[in-house]
């Protein structure tokens, strides 16, 4: 229960933050305050990581944005509008990672993949900004490992053989490099789980 | 997951069917909690619920429940004056 005259007051600050929406500065630091109250009373407030996330998706602080709501889906896993935004978050957070305007040995690669990694929300093509992070920063022995890691995650994706077959060329591993081609020309053309190939003729 | 999917259905049949939806969402508060987990989120959906079918005294017992998890929550502290209850 909320009791004391300075905690009334801080909320009474962080209602009128979230009514001003344009001063998201303003509201990040009161909410972080509110969050640190909460912290000393030992509660962990959902809701508090939720504005909070708000006020940073706002300010175009993606990966803050995402951290916060992280911390509100693991203090409420059953709140629907927090997973929505969670998810929201990651696909953006994806997106930007795999911007083709970014340059593969962009320094913000590795951490932007860790972030998603550690969240659970890589998809392939953020295993693959990895690895070709990786090959443009030259440590093959490293994208050696997470491209045939992902060979192994999705095995059907055409890109994934791609990027290993690259890695191995790269390494000066000739064989590797010619099978992995050979299943990634195989995998792209997809074989009918069911039903007859071939010419329809009535 | 079992319980996230009686909230969504929950969530989708607000406006056309809220009985249904309290229903489910009474059920889900059930089932999180038989596994320990004390959801303020969901009772507050509950307390909308409820104050949108003018069941006044259970929304407020709602929003008793989600102010006692998470005093924080200006949603169900706004609610709650709404409701009129009394000054937390």
């Amino acid at each position: 229960m909320v009791t004391g005259t300075k905690l009334e007051a801080l909320l009474g600050k962080i209602r009128r933050a979230l009514d001003d929406r344009g001063a998201a500065e303003v509201a990040e630091t009161l909410f972080r305050e509110a969050i640190a109250e909460a912290q000393r009373l030992g509660i962990v407030s959902a809701y508090l990581h939720f504005v909070l996330a708000g006020a940073l998706d706002r300010m175009g602080k993606l990966e803050m944005a995402f951290d916060e709501l992280k911390k509100a889906v693991q203090a409420d896993p059953l709140a629907l509008p927090v997973r929505n935004a969670f998810q929201d978050v990651a696909a953006r957070l994806r997106a930007a990672l795999a911007d083709p305007a970014r340059a593969a040995d962009d320094a913000d690669i590795p951490r932007i993949y860790g972030v998603l990694v550690e969240a659970g929300q890589a998809d392939l093509e953020t295993h693959l900004v990895m690895v070709r992070f990786a090959l443009a920063t030259a440590e093959l022995e490293r994208a050696r490992t997470l491209a045939e890691a992902i060979t192994t995650l999705f095995p059907a994706a055409r890109e994934a053989w791609e990027v290993l077959a690259r890695v191995a060329r790269a390494q000066g591993d000739g064989a590797t490099a010619a099978k992995a081609d050979a299943e990634a020309v195989g995998v792209q053309v997809p074989t009918p789980l069911f039903g007859v190939t071939g010419k329809a003729i009535a | 997951m079992e319980i996230l999917r009686k909230v969504q259905v929950a969530q989708n049949l607000g406006s056309e069917d809220p009985e249904q939806a309290e229903l489910l969402l009474r059920s889900a508060l059930r089932e999180a909690d038989a596994i320990g987990q004390r959801s303020p989120t969901l009772h507050l959906q509950l307390a909308e619920l409820l104050h949108r079918l003018r069941k006044t005294r259970q929304a407020l017992a709602e929003v008793a429940e989600v102010l006692a998890l998470d005093p924080f929550n200006l949603v169900a502290l706004n609610l709650h004056r709404l409701l009129g209850g009394r000054a937390r």
